[in-house]
């Protein structure tokens, strides 16, 4: 299966909010398109959109030129099969064991794979991504980092070849954030198509390919990364510098802070 | 209705396909049945040893000693063997499965079940579903063993009698269609609890505050289907 | 981890399993109790006519039901056909040249069909094979020939008629012993008046005293005569009264008698429809009976000094005429026809019985 994503003329809303106002935008298959905008601009919800988790109100997500909302029980279960998502909270199934959370996922989407070789599987991740706390814990009983931590091995657990990354780094300390970052670029190696939004500048300018600028349920421009952040457009410039200011102590170049390791 | 629909056709697949729903269900089964054993054997216990002192001080002033039985198959086995146990189960498990639900929706749980592409009708309703609908039955089989057994120790007390003689007593006015229309209803009531429940409980759209609104909405419409229900049912058996 | 949480697998299957177990004891012993797994027997049957005839009927064979009444329709010969099962542990007393009754009861208690056996045993006939209803031509001609066991006419009445012959009878007897016996001793007593207050002045003093002594040996061997029948008698009486009491018990019980009594053809009807002339009669004879045997124990009593046994038994004897009289009374005055037996002034006893009716 094609991993491309399209939306097309996309609204959405939660409750009575609209969040989304026709919204077209594509992600193209094994490229990484990081979404950024200030908070509340509706990111997260594009992301469920483009995931099928919310429904639009209308307009069409198209996956591999297939309409989301008309796929087949089988084909859904294979997109699914082959998409993960990391949520923002984490949102860790409360009620499992940090080990039952991870492989909860494995063993529904291969049904014939063993314990023992779950087990193999889910210490791999968690020495992938450096976790190092007891699995057989509950969720409630780790930090927000290590949840944070546990919700991307979730999402890897099923070998993806598209991530949805919803602020995969907040919350983490930056040796954890390094590990993020490490295992992302070897997911862009192994041409894995990466969807996140994030507020991180490394994450951006050391991952992204594609950058999406949004406010207030907009799109404000879309297109390759160096691109977009040349941009000559000052709503773009300004939304960039807005939201990298958590990063950047002054109000300088978005190029000094986003580009400083796009070149390597 | 349409939610109800999709749990149904989620049960059909359920049964036929292994997976690991099936954990969830003995876990519901866990909490539904074997921790709501102990307040249903005592109410149980309770209610046949009333009927049977009430009933024994007053029946034979008319020389009608003998709808003892009649009396107790009715109460019993017929009517609030069902109804008692779902108030219970729904008060008990009714309440918890919403909170449950609930916080999960707020916790975007479920969003993370879709997205790993677990339907959540099928992998925490259906379980919840069938575990309630299948300890309700079980709970009012062991409410009818522990009412009817509770009834007799204390006949024991008020008017000895032999055991022989009370069960042979209770079993000439037991029929097949008293035990059905009991089965009946507590499947009815398993459904319309564990439906009810779910539907309350997916209906927290974000915040923790809906919880309790969704808890105590699902408890006032349990209790208000159920009446229903019971009343359906029971003309039904009249008719 | 908690307990129930570690064992949450077994304490499930346990929780299930022993409620599902139970449920199945519930529904076995009830269906045992309602007979689902025994097997049925069916067999047909003509009537003339469907009235008095319902579904879900019992049948009866002395008085236990083996069976209902399943089905009937009118066949295409105006006949009524029915059909009805045996359950399988009375299929035995089902046996070849078997018929059924149908009894009706004008007050609609009791009544129902009555299964009669065949006389011979054999294999139970087929099943669906015709079983004659009693009104039909094959039945009577199984009758006539002696095939079928149909039970006596157990009637009460009949029964009482039949054993207060033989008290009468006796009774004549007896009395007419005693008659013999106490005018022989009359005369004789005469006889030694007459001599000893000189009127009979025929022979001389010796042949007074040899015609004393024959005369008294004369009435010993009467008394003697008189007391060894009255023996052989108290046996008979003492057999009597025990049939009065069979019989009194049988007329005091009224749940068996009411049907019977209410029956236009029964005997009672009879008693009480000839303007009570029967009844009156009888009434009237046991009331004369009751009179001969007060005046028997007179006798007796006069007797005592020989026989005391004998006063015992005629009061013995008289007191079961007497409650055989009230019995009959009673039957009269029947609770559902008149208002219970009327109490009577006994007259002490003169004696007391030498048999005490508690003893």
């Amino acid at each position: 299966m094609n991993t491309t994503i399209r939306l097309e003329n996309v609204s959405a809303s939660l409750g009575e909010t609209q969040v989304l106002s026709d919204v077209s935008v594509e992600f193209p298959e094994n490229a990484t398109t990081l979404i950024m905008g200030p908070s509340g601009c509706g990111k997260s919800t594009l992301l469920r959109v483009a995931c099928g988790i919310i429904p639009p109100d209308t307009g069409t997500v198209f996956v591999d030129d297939r309409d989301l909302a008309m796929l087949n029980h089988r084909t859904l279960l294979e997109f699914r099969k082959y998409s993960g998502f990391v949520f923002q909270s984490g949102a860790l199934w409360q009620n499992m064991s940090i080990y039952d959370n991870i492989a909860l996922p494995i063993s529904f989407h291969y049904p014939t794979m063993t314990h023992t070789e779950i087990a193999t599987r889910i210490s791999e991740l968690t020495h992938q991504l450096s976790f190092t706390g007891d699995l057989r814990n509950r969720p409630s009983q780790l930090s927000g980092g290590q949840i944070k931590l546990v919700s991307f091995i979730r999402a890897l657990s099923a070998t993806p070849r598209l991530l949805f990354l919803d602020e995969p780094t907040t919350f983490l300390d930056a040796q954890t954030v390094g590990n993020v970052l490490r295992v992302v670029k070897h997911l862009k190696s192994t041409s894995t198509t990466i969807i996140g939004a994030t507020h991180n500048a490394q994450f951006a300018s050391q991952c992204a390919d594609n950058l999406v600028v949004m406010s207030e349920g907009r799109i404000l421009a879309f297109g390759p990364f160096n691109d977009i952040v040349r941009s000559e457009d000052q709503a773009v410039a300004a939304i960039l510098s807005d939201v990298l200011s958590e990063t950047a102590t002054y109000a300088g170049d978005v190029l000094d802070l986003l580009g400083s390791d796009t070149l390597d | 209705m349409g939610f109800f629909a999709a749990v149904l056709k989620e049960t059909v697949f359920f049964f036929r396909r292994k997976n690991a729903g099936f954990r969830v269900l003995v876990f519901q089964i866990l909490f539904t049945g074997v921790e709501a054993l102990t307040i249903i054997a005592t109410l149980s216990l309770g209610l046949g040893a009333i009927i049977v002192v009430q009933g024994l001080s007053i029946l034979p002033q008319f020389g009608q000693g003998a709808l003892i039985y009649t009396i107790l198959i009715a109460v019993i086995t017929r009517e609030l063997g069902p109804i008692l146990t779902a108030f219970i189960v729904a008060a008990r498990s009714g309440t918890a499965i919403t909170t449950e639900l609930g916080t999960m929706v707020a916790n975007h749980e479920i969003d993370a079940f879709i997205a790993t592409g677990i339907d959540p009708i099928s992998y925490l309703v259906v379980p919840r579903f069938v575990g309630v609908t299948v300890s309700l039955v079980v709970l009012n089989v062991y409410f009818n063993v522990f009412g009817l057994l509770g009834s007799f120790v204390v006949t024991q007390f008020v008017r000895p009698i032999g055991f022989g003689e009370y069960f042979s007593g209770l079993l000439g006015v037991l029929n097949m269609v008293d035990i059905f229309a009991s089965i009946v209803k507590s499947i009815a009531f398993g459904a319309v609890i564990a439906t009810v429940a779910t539907y309350f409980g997916f209906k927290v759209e974000s915040a923790q505050t809906e919880i309790p609104q969704m808890t105590i909405r699902s408890v006032g419409y349990n209790v208000t289907i159920l009446m229903l229900v019971n009343a359906v049912l029971t003309i039904a058996y009249y008719l | 981890m908690k307990f129930r949480i570690r064992f949450a697998y077994q304490i499930v299957g346990v929780f299930v399993i022993v409620g599902m177990l139970s449920f199945i004891a519930i529904l076995v012993t009830v269906g045992a109790n309602q007979r689902w797994f025994a097997r049925n027997y069916y067999y047909r049957s003509l009537f003339s006519s469907a009235s008095g005839l319902s579904i879900g009927m019992p049948i009866t064979f002395k008085g236990f039901q083996i069976g209902r009444l399943e089905k009937m329709e009118l066949t295409a010969e105006n006949d009524v056909e029915i059909i009805f099962h045996v359950q399988d542990r009375y299929i035995d007393t089902v046996r070849e040249n078997s018929v059924i009754q149908l009894i009706s009861n004008p007050l609609g208690l009791g009544g129902g069909l009555v299964f009669h056996q065949g006389r011979y045993p054999s294999a139970p006939p087929e099943e669906y094979s015709v079983i004659p209803s009693l009104d039909s031509v094959e039945a009577r001609q199984l009758i006539a020939d002696d095939l079928v066991v149909l039970p006596r006419q157990e009637d009460q009445i009949t029964r009482l008629l039949d054993q207060i012959d033989p008290i009468l009878e006796n009774v004549t007897t007896l009395t007419a012993t005693l008659d013999i016996a106490v005018a022989e001793a009359t005369q004789t007593l005469q006889i030694v008046n007459a001599t000893l207050d000189g009127s009979s002045r025929d022979g001389p003093i010796a042949e007074l005293f040899i015609g004393v002594d024959a005369i008294i040996e004369e009435l010993e061997r009467t008394i003697r005569n008189t007391v060894t029948q009255a023996d052989g008698i108290l046996v008979y009486i003492e057999e009597i009264a025990k049939n009065v009491a069979l019989a009194s018990d049988a007329i005091a019980d009224p749940t068996g008698i009411v049907p019977r009594l209410l029956d236009p053809s029964g005997s009672i009807a009879k008693i009480l429809d000839d303007d009570e002339v029967l009844f009156d009669r009888i009434d009237g004879l046991l009331s004369d009976l009751s009179d001969v045997t007060m005046e028997l124990a007179d006798l007796a009593q006069f007797m005592n000094r020989t026989t005391p046994q004998l006063t015992g038994i005629l009061e013995e004897g008289r007191r079961t005429l007497a409650t055989g009289k009230d019995v009959l009374e009673g039957l009269s005055n029947n609770p559902l026809i008149r208002g219970g037996i009327s109490t009577q002034l006994e007259p002490p006893a003169t004696f007391g019985g030498f048999r005490d009716p508690e003893f």
